[in-house]
């Protein structure tokens, strides 16, 4: 490739990218509703989408909490928001299911919608790019298997981590992070709903899921009755709905209204009717407090600590990496019969955290036991005191958000102290330990990056920042290459496969024998007739369910094989049928019979023929291996979903596009590169074009006379026009380029 | 290349006739209008008796009858559209006969099974108005082809072979060009080399000339010319050439509206045509 094409590829990248920005900045004028960014000054004034009604966004995959019955929204969640609404004085409008990862940008951005509710959990994480409202409701994350295997995992849940095992949940959810975190070498599978999940757990693919709890117990109970839950996360996790930052006074009026219908009772009504009379409300549970907690009594008891754990930062894939944000999760049981006071985590040498986010979860089983504490730091500790003691057999979570571990890395330990409401002191055992990557040369790049001030230029705009973040960039690419190097594994393989294949039908289709041509079309129009996608989840969940378990890259290289070569059956035997008649005719008076002339004449001519609109077809299963993201294949596109979820932010979409274009476009480029040379040497076979219509050039191709056919051959076959239609979609994009 | 089904009426035609007898009576018949140097109890090498072909409902072909002999050269002549492509055609199977009878050294070909076929069209080489060459190949590759898939004759010998036929044609010094490389009539005497290295017995010729470019006409010509009295190679031309014809034929065969409207000697036919439709056609011609 000369250095003019790549100039020109450069110009067009550019081209996408001025596209997009155009995109963007029109959808942001098209916010019309005069009273977009009205007066924020008061607290109260808050401003909807559309004015009177409250949009509403979920993923409506969450039974019982937000489902579609038929076409209708339903549940827990839906009766909320008409509850809230009517408090408000609006009417809810809900609109079409969006992918619960994609709810939080879509909040973020504006302008299509006002309020998220699909069983938001409220973290420190995306409390950084939307405002939460407060809690509606408490829940846990469940873990399902099969019914046969449940008792197994539920003794033993480090069964599940190992590679081989492949656990699926829903992209972007807690349950997502809980299993990054509790079962590191387990392949974690991210999903578009905890359904889809589910469905995979039943067929076999994928061994366990981890989602939210309610809806897994609903799934179990009336759907999913070969499953089981087999395993309660205790996570005391909070649903909240999700609120622009722009939009601080629609907050405030849900808030309220949240509180109104907590007042009056409406709340509780509808936990009784979706959950049933035995739901236990938010905080009611401490009454039920200390029922097995008094193992010892007098002395200073015990807190056992249970795990502490890191979570993967932004850039780190399933990695946690020194010197970048992470959180770090510490949980302990409290055998202390006068109850704690306050909690003094050491972190490790070198650590570092400003205390300012830490979150205080503290549970009685499965309830959540509200417990107001304050956060101070003294270098490398953390130490939280408890307003009232946290009582014994309580599990106590503390979570401290933007800290990183030394930049070198290596295994830490979290130590402590604790204080007994007694005023006792105790030492906390060491942590299990957790192990830290060390800080690579792209993160040196990061920190260099977060300290430019044109980088801090850059990304106060807001595209700029959300499209094209260059710290997210640069590790974007480092993480996205091993899922970019997947994507080129499977077509690579899977294309030999597709051509032979391919042939192989398109001998068939023109053979004399009528049933070999009947199963080529059949299996021809069958695939090309239905979506790739729908192939894909056929093969996926259809085989487990006979009982044949393949590994999902090779299943993945076999979908695309398959669905790839019905296209070349129809390229070859359009590229066959495209060989004139004279050369059929020139093979049998040398006497060469019909496999002779198929393999020394025609298909040798046939494949010069046929290798743009193969490459075409290349590129084409290239892209799409995307849609293997949604059964778990880890490609490019999941790498950068993943990314997506953890980031919030579209730039490793953006990495990604590149990664694909590096690809795509000198492959286009070599497509036309062989096309031009093939429409000058395209004058074999034949006679040669007259003088005069020689000097019209290339372009002339298509009316390149043929020889006055004489008498009944005339069955030749206009070879230019056939080639002009094999490759039409080419010829527009090189006319487009010239 | 599916064959297509005729739905015309069936012909009543009589079985081929006795060998024996069929070259007595070819003899008496051809005796007196060819150059042709009869051995005596000599059998025509292509012998064709009541040909016809129908496409769909239009007859082509009209009952038919004509016998070369070995070492002949005839020349077809005739309007277009006469039927004379299509029986040159039917002699080596590209076109089914729809009735009728065909037979190479008294071996009947009309109805031959598949695998039959290709072992009767070893005999019969062609050369194609189009030239047909392979155009992935080079010249020579396309002169060893046939020899090495078809004869099973080792590279070596066919790439002697053919470099003699090459050479034989004035193309040897092009031996490395692709047929896309080369002009018409170029292509067209490579054509004629891939035909001849196979030595069928019958070398038929379709309009060879007719879609070259006058001044590359003549270079075709002389080839043929070439082969045609240097050697004892059977040949079969349909052509529009009449100086061909007259100078280099052994016998001159006029077609028209699917008959053998007249045959004869070259002179005899040009200069007094006995039927009046030959008068008007070399007429039209001058």
């Amino acid at each position: 490739m000369n250095a003019k094409s790549i100039g020109r590829a450069a110009r067009a990248a550019f081209a996408v990218s001025l596209a997009l920005v155009m995109t963007l900045v029109v959808a942001g004028c098209a916010q019309p509703g005069g009273d977009t960014s009205g007066t924020p000054s008061s607290d109260e004034s808050y401003s909807t989408v559309t004015p009177g009604k409250l949009t509403v966004v979920s993923d409506l995959a969450n039974p019982p909490f937000d489902y579609m019955d038929g076409d209708m929204p339903t549940g827990f969640e839906v009766d909320l928001m008409n509850a809230l609404a009517s408090k408000m004085g609006l009417e809810v409008e809900y609109l079409s299911p969006l992918k619960f990862d994609s709810i939080v940008p879509t909040i973020q951005q504006g302008g299509k919608a006002d309020v998220g509710a699909s069983n938001f959990t409220i973290t420190e994480e995306r409390l950084q790019s939307i405002d939460f409202t407060d809690a509606y409701i408490d829940s846990n994350q469940g873990l399902v298997t099969s019914a046969d295997i449940s008792q197994a995992v539920s003794s033993d849940v480090s069964s599940l981590n190992t590679p081989s095992t492949q656990v699926a949940v829903q992209a972007g959810t807690t349950g997502e992070s809980w299993v990054k975190e509790n079962l590191p070498s387990a392949t974690v599978v991210s999903l578009d709903d905890p359904i889809q999940a589910l469905t995979g757990v039943q067929t076999g693919l994928y061994k366990a899921a981890v989602a939210d709890l309610p809806v897994m117990q609903y799934e179990v109970k009336s759907a999913y009755t070969g499953l089981s839950v087999a395993m309660e996360i205790p996570t005391g996790e909070q649903y909240g709905l999700v609120v622009s930052k722009d939009n601080p006074g629609l907050t405030k009026a849900l808030n309220k209204a949240l509180q109104e219908c907590r007042e009056d009772g409406t709340l509780s009504q509808l936990e009784t009717k979706w959950f049933g009379e035995d739901y236990e409300s938010e905080g009611s549970g401490a009454a039920a407090t200390a029922t097995q907690a008094t193992t010892a009594s007098g002395n200073a008891g015990s807190i056992d600590v249970n795990k502490a754990t890191a979570r993967p930062n932004e850039s780190g894939g399933d990695g946690v990496i020194g010197g970048m944000n992470t959180r770090l999760t510490w949980e302990g049981t409290v055998n202390v019969d006068d109850g704690v006071s306050s909690v003094t985590l050491s972190l490790p040498e070198g650590s570092t955290f400003d205390g300012s986010t830490t979150r205080v979860t503290v549970l009685d089983g499965l309830n959540r036991i509200n417990v107001d504490s304050e956060t101070s730091t003294d270098g490398s500790s953390v130490t939280i005191k408890f307003k009232t003691p946290v009582p014994s057999g309580s599990l106590l979570r503390l979570e401290i958000t933007d800290m990183q571990f030394p930049a070198e890395g290596g295994d830490f330990v979290v130590s402590g102290s604790y204080v007994t409401g007694a005023g006792t002191q105790g030492a906390l055992d060491d942590s299990p330990s957790i192990s830290i990557i060390a800080n690579t040369p792209v993160q040196a790049i990061v920190n260099y990056l977060d300290g430019q001030t044109w980088v801090e230029a850059w990304n106060s705009v807001p595209f700029l920042n959300m499209f094209f973040k260059p710290q997210l960039l640069v590790t974007s690419f480092v993480s996205l290459f091993n899922g970019w190097l997947l994507c080129l594994l499977l077509v690579v393989i899977a294309y030999p496969f597709a051509i032979a294949l391919g042939l192989l039908f398109a001998i068939m289709k023109i053979s004399n024998f009528r049933i070999a041509r009947v199963i080529a079309a059949i299996y021809i129009n069958v695939l090309r007739g239905t979506p790739l996608f729908l192939q894909i989840y056929i093969m996926f969940f259809g085989l487990p369910m006979m009982g044949i378990n393949i590994d999902n890259n090779v299943l993945g290289v076999i979908v695309i094989a398959i669905n790839s070569s019905a296209y070349q059956a129809e390229i070859f035997r359009a590229g066959i049928q495209s060989i004139p008649n004279g050369q059929y005719e020139a093979a049998a008076s040398l006497g060469m019979n019909r496999a002779q002339t198929m393999f020394t004449v025609i298909l040798p001519q046939m494949v010069r023929r046929v290798i743009p609109t193969v490459t075409s077809d290349f590129i084409t299963s290239y892209k799409d291996t995307s849609l293997l993201s949604s059964v778990g294949v880890m490609e490019l596109m999941m790498f950068s979903k993943n990314l997506t979820t953890v980031s919030g932010n579209i730039t490793p979409y953006m990495a990604a596009a590149i990664y694909y274009l590096i690809v795509t476009i000198p492959l286009i480029k070599a497509v036309g590169v062989v096309e031009g040379r093939m429409a000058a040497a395209e004058n074999g076979g034949g006679p040669r074009p007259k003088a005069g219509a020689k000097s019209a050039g290339a372009s002339s191709k298509a009316q390149t006379p043929e020889p006055a056919s004489m008498g009944y051959h005339a069955e030749e076959k206009d070879t230019a026009s056939v080639l002009g239609a094999l490759s039409a979609p080419f010829r527009a994009h090189s006319s487009k380029e010239a | 290349m599916r064959s297509k089904k005729n739905h015309a009426p069936a012909f009543d035609v009589p079985p081929a006739m006795d060998a024996a007898e069929a070259a007595k009576i070819a003899y008496d018949q051809d005796v007196s209008r060819s150059k042709h140097h009869f051995v005596p109890g000599e059998h025509p090498v292509v012998r064709i008796e009541h040909l016809n072909k129908t496409f769909t409902d239009t007859p082509v072909l009209r009952d038919v009858n004509l016998n070369v002999w070995n070492g002949e050269i005839v020349v077809v002549l005739g309007p277009s559209g006469s039927g004379k492509s299509t029986m040159l055609r039917c002699i080596n199977l590209l076109e089914t006969p729809t009735a009728g009878h065909i037979l190479i050294d008294d071996e009947e070909i009309t109805g031959a099974s598949k695998t039959n076929v290709n072992e009767l069209r070893k005999n019969l080489g062609m050369v194609f108005q189009g030239f047909n060459l392979f155009p992935h190949m080079t010249a020579l590759e396309n002169v060893m082809v046939g020899q090495v898939k078809v004869l099973k004759k080792s590279k070596e010998e066919a790439r002697v072979e053919a470099m003699k036929q090459l050479e034989a044609v004035g193309m040897a010094d092009r031996a490395d060009f692709k047929p896309p490389q080369l002009s018409g009539g170029q292509q067209q005497r490579v054509a004629i080399a891939r035909a001849v290295a196979m030595h069928p017995k019958v070398l038929l010729f379709d309009e060879p000339t007719s879609a070259l470019d006058p001044e590359l006409v003549r270079d075709v010509l002389a080839v043929m010319r070439d082969l045609a009295l240097n050697g004892d190679m059977t040949m079969i031309v349909v052509t529009h050439e009449m100086g061909f014809a007259r100078d280099v034929a052994d016998r001159v065969v006029f077609m028209e509206g699917g008959v053998v409207v007249e045959q004869g000697l070259p002179d005899e036919v040009f200069d007094h045509p006995q039927q009046e439709r030959t008068k008007e056609f070399l007429g039209s011609i001058r």
